[in-house]
């Protein structure tokens, strides 16, 4: 009977609407894909895509950071890493290819490498990371808006580099001539900074031009012979690769430079002092920038993060070890004294 | 009749329409009361979210004003350990309050004595001149100084902060506190999962956000409705206020909004929540609602289906049920079984098909009998129409009786009929017609006739009734006639003998019979003696005819020998009479000798007598002839006029004699008449002859004139007058007024009828006005044409062809 059907068809009906639909919170089984271009492993011990299984600390912040935001690594999230281990000529190479796999975005590490894959990519986000006055260096336009498909965190401040030869100074006062260890000849904003510090503090500076690691012996002897007194590091991502760390403070605990570094790794090998920002802190919050580009924003008008907050880090081991006192006011200040 | 198939719909629309609008009315005040009674807990929620944003804000301000008050004292020491114990209270407060990046103290003359930085290189006794920079004039003048935000590279959020102390040394400390550190206080505000928290400074630009970025961008929020009406009550004109806490974010999506001021520092702390968010349990309340209500709704119009066609389905039972019995399909039955009133109300209507169907059936029967009755009854009537018409259709006695006993035979389901002459003087019966009577039968009846008193019609017509027999074998008078064998032989069993009777009299007999013993009905009997009777009046008919015939033929070799008679016999008297008359003139004429006037004298008489005598055969002649019919007009042309002249002229000596005036007036133009010329001067001669006759003294008028297509002629006189009893039979035959004045004026008496019977020959009429002593006025009208002239009867003779 037709009345029949037509109650047995309501009655159906609300069966079915009276299942609320399942918020979707999940999405629907894609796989995102992140490009990761960097310097150097460290050592560390990599999957498949060579990317670390555990990784450093800064690593672990930032996978960290990256799963806060709901990004499983294995589960809807997979990684590609590349690493130069600091040869400038794999960079392009490296970044071609990793745009290749066509991933969703790249990460890249260093002012270098952001380089070669805005090379490589246009259309591609870019999250840079670890470099220093992107607006400078000219990989955006402006903090505020970058443009183009590049944003990302800045890891230092060009001011920072003053400063540092303040506290070096402070540590040292004794000090006039500091050997500038540098990576490259290459004169960028920060310098002025340092040049006008140093003038400010009365400090001589030499540059010293060390291409690698293999290059720390003759550096370093050639400090020596020049009587420097001091060691300021020049932060570059080249000096964390391998063991150049550990061998940079040898060879300034050898040559008895009180030296400053550009983090907390190189005090905890025995290098005397950094003042630094908090790296992992910053590593984390790739995670926000991973979400938000993923949902679709656009990477142009993400602003660039710089730095909250700086890190005063002081061996006092290494100092004493160096005849160094710490001044009161480098204690007071100092986020972190290690014995 | 419409069919109409509703009650089911509409008990289904009453409960659904009743049942469902309680349920939606219920669903609707729920939901409006929940969306009311929601919102305004949400935005009371965020109301009080921001209060303790705003509140922990300026806690966090404050601590670092605190902090600041702290190294803000005087050092009582010699100026170089003042200037570093200063330096390493700045360092103390740049280690402990992360916000402050920079700090700087001024001198009471503005001028800068220490920097401490985080990012730039400590700077000892610049002597730098901020006199007359706000850091330095606000702190003077108010003790603390808020400064605006600022943005250092078009990014971050930077604000001075300064105040001012007394004592030796006295100054203004600074600091530049670097703002996204209040993002911490900010992002910590949760309000909902969506929900979110913002600060913005007296300009509407955004100072914290948890998505730092915005704030990086330096967002203008502005023009949003919650931040417009934020900063006027900041700002105090407080004009604007928000509806209901209902704002929009930056896509100008709505959004839950609370507020609340910073007072010192003039910022508004904002906690929204997105409207959709805020109202999406709401929305899970009004769907489970919903959901609830259409689930009602739909049991409700189940389960209002179901009764409603519970209680429609007998009803509709009914319906159909009485359609049906209506229709005429009285076998069938409803079927109703819900043990109520409907039941009871089906077994009613079941019962009433049943008698129905009862009724109807004896009714079919009844009418089916009575059509029977009837049809038999109109083929009697038909029969009887039949021989009616035959009766009076025909004088044949022989078809007419051929017709009665067929149909007799016919109607009364008979083998054969036949009907008898009675011959009185012999006392039999002679059949004269028989209808299905074999040869044999009729032979043995027509040769030795039945006499009276003698098998069945014989009987009847003693006892002047029917006569039945039922069966001729049991019948045992029957059995006595010589008929009997015949009859058994030719099968036959019963019959039934109708007497012919007139008054009385026998006239005849009608004879039907059957081939089983039938019983003849009423009806049939009835139906016979009809036939019977009929049967009579055609024989007397038959009879009356016969007897008019002999008559008229016996009238019309009468009237016949009568004109013949009268034609010879005139012819016989006129000729002596012409002879007579002859020879009197001519003795009068002298002749034979003279007459002597004595002699003369009664010449003159004998003539007189002679042509009077003359003038009577005449007129009985031609009143013969008129009556004959043999009168015939012959048709012409005349004048009116002529005929007065001719008749004046004759009458003229005649009306001298008398000494009488005589006067005619004819009207002029009168028109040419056409008919009988000489007839009608017969009549007029006639007229004036009698007026002239009959007036001692006086004077005679003839006048002739025209009246409506006829011809009026009056002729009046002076006489004695016609008694008007008398006035009407002197236009009979032999007719005068007064027999003794016959006599002595002489005259037929006939020419008034014939004079009548000729002006009505020619359709005209002809009457007498006459008052006696007074004279007489005799009047006749003749229409100008007389086509066709009129019988002598009066009657229009169709046959005439105008001889």
């Amino acid at each position: 009977m037709k009345h029949r059907e037509i109650a047995l068809s309501i009655l159906l009906a609300f069966a079915i609407l009276a299942e609320q639909p399942a918020t979707n919170a999940q999405q629907t089984g894609k796989v995102y894909r992140i490009g990761y271009l960097g310097i150097t492993t460290s050592g560390f011990e990599t999957d498949p895509r060579h990317c670390p299984i555990e990784g450093s600390p800064n690593w672990q912040a930032f996978i960290g950071g990256v799963r806060d935001r709901g990004y499983i690594p294995g589960q809807n999230l997979a990684f590609d890493c590349r690493w130069t281990e600091d040869q400038d000529d794999r960079a392009a190479p490296l970044a071609a290819e990793l745009v290749s796999l066509k991933p969703d975005l790249l990460v890249v590490n260093g002012t270098y490498l952001v380089r070669a894959a805005k090379r490589a990519t246009s259309t591609i986000p870019i999250i840079m990371y670890g470099v220093i006055d992107p607006v400078g260096r000219g990989l955006v336009s402006s903090l505020a808006h970058p443009g183009g498909n590049v944003t990302g965190l800045s890891d230092s401040l060009a001011e920072m580099e003053g400063k540092r030869l303040q506290f070096l100074k402070e540590i040292a006062p004794n000090v006039s001539r500091v050997a500038v260890f540098n990576r490259s000849n290459r004169s960028e904003i920060w310098r002025r900074y340092l040049d006008a510090s140093a003038q400010a503090l009365g400090l001589t500076l030499q540059d010293y031009y060390v291409k690698g690691p293999e290059e720390f012996v003759n550096a370093f002897a050639a400090m020596t012979r020049a009587g420097e007194e001091a060691l300021y590091v020049v932060p570059t991502g080249l000096w964390e690769m391998g063991d150049s760390p550990q061998r940079m403070v040898e060879f300034a605990a050898q040559s008895r430079l009180p030296a400053t570094y550009q983090n907390r790794r190189f005090v905890e090998a025995g290098g005397l002092m950094s003042y630094c920002v908090d790296e992992p802190a910053i590593r984390r919050r790739i995670g926000i920038y991973v979400d938000k580009i993923l949902n679709g924003a656009n990477p142009g008008d993400l602003p660039v993060e710089q730095p909250n907050s700086f890190k005063l880090i002081i061996n006092l081991k290494t100092a004493t070890a160096l005849g160094l006192t710490i001044p009161h006011t480098l204690l007071i200040l100092a986020d972190e004294v290690i014995q | 009749m419409r069919v109409r198939r509703t009650l089911f719909r509409k008990y289904v629309f009453v409960f659904v329409t009743v049942i469902g609008s309680m349920l939606i009315v219920r669903g609707l005040i729920e939901l409006y009361i929940s969306y009311r009674d929601n919102r305004a807990a949400i935005v009371r929620l965020q109301k009080e979210k921001a209060a303790t944003a705003a509140l922990r804000i300026e806690h966090f301000i404050r601590e670092i004003q605190g902090q600041i008050r702290w190294v803000s004292h005087p050092i009582f020491m010699a100026q170089e350990q003042a200037a570093e114990q200063r330096r390493l209270d700045f360092l103390w407060l740049l280690h402990q309050v992360p916000s402050v990046t920079e700090v700087s103290h001024l001198d009471a003359t503005g001028k800068e004595q220490l920097r401490v930085s985080r990012l730039n290189v400590d700077e000892v006794g610049s002597q730098k001149d901020h006199s007359a920079e706000p850091k330095f004039l606000g702190a003077m003048t108010g003790n603390v100084y808020f400064g605006p935000v600022y943005f250092r590279n078009e990014s971050e959020p930077y604000m001075t902060l300064s105040m001012k102390w007394q004592g030796p040394g006295a100054g203004v400390t600074a600091a530049e506190l670097n703002l996204k550190l209040v993002w911490d206080v900010v992002s910590q505000v949760k309000a909902g999962e969506k929900g979110y928290a913002y600060v913005v400074d007296p300009r509407g630009i955004l100072i914290a956000h948890d998505d730092i970025s915005l704030v990086l961008q330096k967002t203008d929020l502005s023009r949003l409705p919650q931040v417009q009406a934020a900063i006027s009550a900041v700002r105090g004109s407080g004009a604007e206020v928000l509806e209901a806490g209902i704002g929009r974010d930056q896509r100008g999506e709505s959004v839950f909004t609370g507020s609340s001021s910073i007072d010192p520092l003039g910022w508004s702390v904002f906690v929204e929540q997105p409207a959709s968010e805020a109202f999406s349990p709401l929305y899970d309340s009004i769907l489970s609602t919903l959901a609830l209500l259409a689930l009602g709704l739909g049991l409700a119009v189940v389960t209002c289906l179901i009764l409603a066609r519970s209680m429609a389905r007998p009803i509709q039972a009914l319906q159909a049920g009485a359609a049906r019995i209506g229709a005429g399909a009285l076998d069938q039955r409803i079927e109703v079984r819900t043990g109520d009133e409907l039941e009871m109300l089906a077994d009613q209507f079941n019962s009433m098909a049943t008698q129905l169907q009862a009724s109807y059936a004896n009714l079919e029967q009844k009418v089916a009998e009575r059509t029977r009755e009837l049809t038999q009854a109109l083929e009697q009537l038909k029969a009887l129409g039949e021989v009616s018409q035959a009766l009076s259709s025909t004088l044949n006695l022989e078809e007419v009786l051929t017709t009665i006993v067929t149909r007799a035979v016919q109607l009364s389901g008979t083998a054969g009929g036949v009907v008898y002459e009675y011959v009185e003087a012999r006392q039999e019966f002679h059949p004269r017609v028989a209808h299905q009577m074999e040869e044999e039968l009729f032979e043995a009846v027509r040769g030795t006739p039945i006499r009276l008193g003698e098998a069945a019609i014989g009987r009847a017509a003693v006892n002047r009734a029917p006569f039945q027999v039922s069966d001729i074998l049991d019948d045992h008078d029957y059995g006595a006639t010589h008929l009997q064998p015949i009859l058994v032989r030719l099968g036959y069993r019963s019959l039934l003998a109708m007497p012919l009777l007139r008054e009385e009299r026998i006239v005849g007999g009608l004879v039907v019979w059957c081939r089983e013993p039938c019983k003849f009905s009423t009806e049939v009997v009835n139906l016979l003696q009809t036939f019977a009777t009929q049967s009579v009046m055609a024989m007397e008919n038959a009879r009356l005819f016969r007897e008019v015939e002999e008559k008229g033929r016996d009238l019309e070799t009468a009237s016949r020998h009568k004109s013949q008679f009268l034609a010879n016999m005139s012819h016989e008297l006129r000729t002596p009479l012409n002879a007579i008359l002859g020879y009197t003139e001519l003795i009068l004429d002298n002749v034979y000798g003279d007459v002597s006037e004595k002699v003369r004298d009664v010449l003159a008489r004998l003539e007189q007598s002679g042509r009077h005598l003359l003038a009577l055969i005449n007129d009985v002649l031609d009143l013969s002839k008129i009556e004959a019919g043999h009168l015939t007009l012959s048709l012409s042309e005349y004048s009116m006029q002529d005929v007065v002249q001719t008749v004046f002229t004759g009458v003229e000596a005649l009306a001298a004699e008398k000494g009488l005036v005589l006067k005619t007036t004819v009207v002029p133009d009168l028109p040419t008449g056409y008919g009988d010329e000489r007839r009608l001067h017969q009549v007029l001669l006639n007229l004036v002859g009698n007026a002239i006759k009959f007036t001692e003294a006086g004077e005679v008028d003839i006048e002739a004139k025209a009246f409506d297509s006829a011809f009026l002629v009056v002729v009046s006189d002076t006489g004695p007058g016609i008694p008007p009893p008398d006035q009407a039979k002197i236009f009979e035959e032999f007719r005068q007024v007064d027999s003794t004045s016959t006599r002595k004026k002489g005259g037929t008496g006939l020419g008034l009828s014939i004079s009548k019977r000729i002006v009505e020959m020619h359709g005209g009429r002809i009457w007498v006005d006459s008052t006696p002593g007074k004279g007489s006025v005799f009047s006749f009208t003749i229409p100008f044409r007389t086509e066709r002239p009129r019988g002598w009867h009066g009657q229009a003779d169709s046959d005439d062809r105008g001889q």
